[in-house]
């Protein structure tokens, strides 16, 4: 990652694609849409958990 | 000099004979501070100007902070991929090159049709989300 290094280092990016979910929730690769709907519900809930 | 080729063009023209709503392409550049975010303005432009559907709209990220703002942009080259009646808030950040460029004219094709190409199921359990939620792809132009 060479165009926002500062994400990159935010979000700890170290290989791609790496999705990122309401802040703290993230998976890399190409996860199941069930997946990313349960951090999508997760997320909206406030249910936060430390990264 | 034009950033797409002839043949790029051809089948950017091809693939846009598939939009169905009006879609607007509002980028923010800044060529005094990022050099880059211009060539992104000017890829923008040329895509615009591929289908009658299709409309760019070129912003400066410092004089037009206003609409930065009411756009949610926070950093350049920004492309706000707008549907004509609905903003679906998709956000296209850096450089939209090699298969991102791909990716960019997919999403372009997305906000057109309105469709998310999720599930039913999905699409029902997300109409219950009330509260806003950022998702962020990071990907590299590889």
């Amino acid at each position: 990652m060479t165009g926002f290094p500062d994400l990159a280092q935010r979000y700890r990016v170290s290989s791609v694609p790496k999705t990122v979910v309401g802040d703290t929730r993230e998976f890399v690769g190409a996860g199941p849409e069930a997946m990313l709907l349960e951090h999508v519900q997760q997320a909206a809930q406030g249910g936060i958990v430390a990264p | 000099m034009a950033l797409l080729g002839d043949e790029v063009t051809a089948q950017l023209k091809d693939e846009f004979a598939r939009l169905v709503n009006p879609v607007r392409l509002a980028v923010f550049s800044q060529a005094l501070a990022d050099p880059e975010s211009e060539q992104v303005r000017r890829l923008v432009e040329e895509l615009g100007a591929l289908d009658p559907k299709l409309t760019a709209e070129s912003y400066n990220f410092v004089l037009d902070a206003e609409k930065a703002k009411e756009l949610g942009i926070a950093r350049i080259p920004a492309v706000a991929v707008l549907g004509a009646e609905k903003d679906y808030g998709v956000r296209f950040y850096g450089l939209p090159a090699g298969y991102e460029f791909g990716a960019l004219v997919d999403l372009i094709l997305d906000v057109s049709s309105g469709q998310s190409g999720l599930s039913e199921a999905t699409r029902t359990a997300l109409a219950q989300v009330t509260q806003p939620v950022h998702i962020q792809v990071f990907s590299t132009p590889t």
